[in-house]
């Protein structure tokens, strides 16, 4: 049984780093961010996740494992993805990084072609499912612009609606996310695009207690595009207290050297 | 005649009636038999596991609820844990739950030590066991290997490993007839976790007694933090999804006796009214009010009996149906022991009487010319 | 239960009365309605009254209350001299002396004939075998011999009453009151039930209390009672 898995998709979907909160009439609860953003610090954790995407047809793919590593810190996030299953994408990884005020960083190379990653970009589905690799960062928690838009509730689980807006105009315009309070956990987060189209809602659909007993964690996520095609995440393993070593963002280490 | 045929004789007179009673009680018993066994058969099958293997003491992390505790390095450990007066040997062990290929359902993966005791218990029908820790093979639990359709030469493919099936083997856990074997070593290296183990087992020497294994939990709370020996039965009695699967069947066990309390109550009170002048007779016959309210109970409770009697078949047929589906196959192993069956015997006649004591009351304290009045 | 004489008063031979019934009123909706109103009554032993007047007269109210089925609102009922106030447990009474018979008979419909006149003893400290064999003797004595195990359903309307008339005997009862007994019957098996009940009250010498409309069945009492608004007009002796 593998629920000592533990981290999970959402530590990494709440990604964020200290910064001053914008005031606003609807201020978010006091706590709640700076919460949000303490559930995702880790040194380290690994998350295994199957991944079948349903299109518009209900037609279901086969499942992608993949394996992701992290670390996350208010300075830094780094993110290490592996691919185990199928055969066509075993053993190719995917590693991206942030630095608190950077932009994302993110390269992909395969099992022989360690030596020539390629850079790809952040918005991005990887392995051609819906799982984005900025989502990962959750770099809306970031932005300077957050009010509450009141009490609401996710699969039978009461939640506070929390907006988040940039402040200057990116590629993603607003992310809404609506935040179980006791555990800082989004349960549901809708993406809206820079011309205020809905792209993809995450959503919680199951939770399971974390093996540290630190509160609940993700165990499956929904993430529905704006044509009714879906991808279903499920947290199969892990590691809530992975061992990273030195050689674990060696490639991204040594790209970021390069780029630099 | 005696006042059960009587009663009898009133349950048959209304045959629809009695046997939708009887079937609304069956279904609730029959929930609570299969729930119960289902959670019982689980803890046991994980206990028995351990039990086989001849494990003494579990050292886990502390706090772990979970089935398989939160894994972490057992290598330090392990060499204190050795060291300690009776301990005949520690084995780390490496559990996942992992779906092999792509449509089957998850399947417990065991990394044992490679050459400890852990393997000894095991009985191997076919083939050979891993030649060395890091050999690429996995041996098959005679369950596992028939559900996943495999046999000694196949390949497997564990998390982008493949793997090549070397043997077949018997245990008298269905826990792990229903499990794939691969050397600790392997199991680390395929889930990424090297070094790491999610419990250490400990057999103490054959000299050891409670006492000894006693200062060995009490050592590890002392010197080691974090950590801490408990038996088989306490881990798995600690388990969540333990826990769950007994809530569970708490919750169904009230359910279903509120609900045949229910249906028992209704349809007593029914019956009554129908019956308030026959009750009249019985009362200007010169039956005393104590004998009346007896009559209804134990009406009351031969339909609650019979339910309970059905509900128990059922339940039973339940779980053995449930044990044999494709998810659940060798990971349960459902207990119907005769004094459980009794218990829930008791609890539906328990409910039956329950159901029955206020339309018996109201019965009784009918007013004979009344009753008699009524059309 | 032994019934001693408390207060009843002798009848004018010298005899205690079996029923003895003083001043005797059943009262509805807080006094509104009278069911029975101030009726005074003594019956013998063995002797066989028969009540009539129109409906609503109360006379099946006065059956109930001689039957101990109602209390009383005010007044007294003796049994053999014990006042019915006095009697403790008045359904081992009504078991151990009277019995009853209803125009609507009243079998029980899930037993069979045998078991529907065992009914009354069930309590009693009769083996099996007694309950069983009294009951087919009576049933015998019916002219039911072949019909022990019939279910009522499957018995006809003079059947059902014969059983019912069984059913009321089986205790011995010194006392059995009777409601319109041929009132659900044609006039042939009105007629056999009537001989029935008659002829076992004269051979075990119980005291029959009989409502009816049925002035031929009236004329072969001791005594005929009129009911009239709740009082009763004794006309005196029937036949």
């Amino acid at each position: 049984m593998n629920r000592q898995v533990a981290p999970l998709l959402v530590i990494a979907l709440l990604a964020g780093c200290g910064q001053s909160w914008a005031t606003d009439s609807r201020e978010t609860p006091p706590g709640l961010l700076e919460a949000v953003q303490q559930a995702r610090y880790s040194d380290g954790f690994e998350v295994r996740l199957a991944i079948t995407t349903v299109d518009a047809q209900k037609v279901r793919s086969p499942p992608i494992k993949i394996a992701v590593i992290g670390q996350a810190s208010a300075e830094r996030q780094r993110f290490l993805v592996r691919g185990i299953s199928p055969e066509a994408v075993r053993n190719h990884y995917l590693v991206t990084a942030k630095n608190a005020a950077g932009p994302i960083n993110a390269f992909e190379y395969g099992p022989d072609d360690e030596g020539h990653p390629i850079s790809v970009d952040p918005f991005a589905g990887l392995f051609k499912t819906d799982f984005v690799i900025w989502d990962l960062f959750g770099t809306w928690w970031d932005w300077p612009r957050q009010t509450a838009e009141g009490l609401g509730e996710v699969n039978g689980r009461r939640c506070l609606w929390v907006r988040s807006r940039p402040a200057a105009l990116l590629q993603i315009k607003e992310v809404v996310s609506c935040v179980d309070k006791e555990f800082a956990l989004a349960l549901s987060t809708k993406v809206y695009d820079s011309q205020n189209r809905l792209r993809r809602t995450i959503r919680v659909e199951k939770l399971i207690r974390k093996n540290s007993n630190a509160g609940l964690m993700a165990k499956k996520i929904t993430i529905a595009d704006e044509r009714g095609a879906y991808s279903e995440i499920d947290v199969y393993g892990g590691d809530e207290q992975y061992q990273v070593e030195s050689e674990t963002f060696g490639v991204l280490e040594r790209l970021l050297g390069k780029s630099n | 005649m005696n006042l059960l045929s009587l009663a009898l004789g009133n349950l048959r007179h209304r045959p629809a009636r009695s046997s939708l009673t009887v079937s609304a009680i069956a279904l609730g018993i029959a929930a609570v038999v299969a729930l119960t066994t289902i959670a019982w058969g689980f803890e046991a099958s994980w206990q028995k596991a351990n039990d086989a293997r001849g494990t003494d003491l579990i050292v886990t992390r502390t706090g772990s609820q979970n089935a398989m505790p939160s894994p972490f390095v057992g290598a330090a450990l392990l060499d204190q844990l050795a060291h300690y007066p009776h301990v005949q040997e520690v084995a780390g062990l490496l559990s996942e739950m992992l779906s092999i290929g792509e449509q089957s359902p998850p399947i417990f993966v065991f990394g044992w030590a490679y050459g400890s005791y852990l393997w000894d218990h095991l009985k191997l029908l076919q083939g050979r066991w891993p030649a060395d820790r890091n050999e690429p093979v996995a041996v098959l639990g005679v369950l596992a290997a028939e559900m996943l359709h495999k046999s000694i030469g196949d390949r497997i493919e564990l998390e982008g490993q493949t793997l090549q099936v070397i043997g077949i083997f018997q245990s008298s856990a269905l826990v792990e007839n229903g499990a794939v074997l691969i050397t600790l070593d392997r199991a680390q290296s395929i889930t990424d976790k090297p070094n790491k183990v999610n419990v250490l087992n400990i057999k103490m020497d054959k000299t050891a007694t409670e006492a000894d294994a006693s200062f060995v939990k009490e050592q590890v709370s002392k010197t080691l933090p974090g950590f801490a020996a408990i038996t088989s039965g306490e881990l798995v009695s600690r388990n969540t999804v333990v826990k769950i699967a007994k809530a569970m069947s708490h919750v169904t066990i009230l359910i279903a006796t509120l609900v045949g309390a229910l249906v028992v109550f209704n349809t007593m009170l029914m019956s009554i009214n129908e019956r308030t002048r026959e009750i009249g007779v019985l009362q200007a016959l010169g039956w005393p009010r104590s004998r009346i309210m007896y009559m209804i109970i134990c009406e009351s409770a031969m339909l609650a009996l019979l339910g309970g009697l059905i509900g128990i078949a059922v339940g039973i047929l339940l779980a053995i149906g449930l044990e044999h589906t494709e998810l659940m196959r060798g990971k349960i192993d459902a207990i119907f022991s005769i004094p459980f069956c009794l218990a829930v015997l008791g609890l539906s006649v328990f409910l039956g009487v329950g159901g029955g004591i206020y339309p018996a009351r109201m019965a009784a304290r009918l007013s004979p010319a009344q009753a008699l009045r009524h059309e | 239960m032994k019934l001693v004489p408390q207060s009843a008063q002798p009848s004018p031979d010298g005899a205690t009365p079996i029923l003895d019934i003083r001043n005797v009123s059943l009262h509805f909706d807080e006094g509104r309605a009278k069911a029975v109103n101030g009726v005074d009554l003594r019956i013998a032993e063995g002797e066989f009254v028969a009540i009539d007047g129109p409906s609503g007269s109360g006379k099946s109210s006065l059956l109930n209350l001689i039957g101990a089925l109602d209390v009383p609102t005010c007044g007294e009922i003796y049994f053999r001299g014990q006042p019915y106030s006095g009697i403790a447990d008045m359904a081992l009474f009504r078991s151990r002396h009277i019995g009853f018979v209803f125009q609507t008979f009243n079998l029980i419909p899930t037993l069979s004939a045998l078991e529907n006149v065992m009914i009354p003893v069930l309590g009693h400290s009769w083996s099996a075998a007694r309950q069983r064999s009294k009951a087919a003797s009576l049933l015998s004595g019916m002219g039911l011999a072949d019909r022990l195990h019939c279910f009522p359903a499957t018995l006809s309307g003079g059947e059902r009453q014969r059983v019912a008339i069984a059913r009321s005997m089986i205790n011995d009862p010194g006392l059995i009151l009777a409601d319109e007994p041929t009132g659900s019957l044609d006039s042939v098996n009105a007629q056999q039930v009537l001989e029935l009940l008659i002829g076992s009250r004269e051979e075990r010498q119980i005291t029959l209390v009989m409502v009816t409309h049925d002035r031929s069945i009236s004329a072969r009492a001791d005594r005929v009672i009129h009911m009239h608004d709740g009082r009763n007009e004794s006309l005196g002796e029937g036949g």
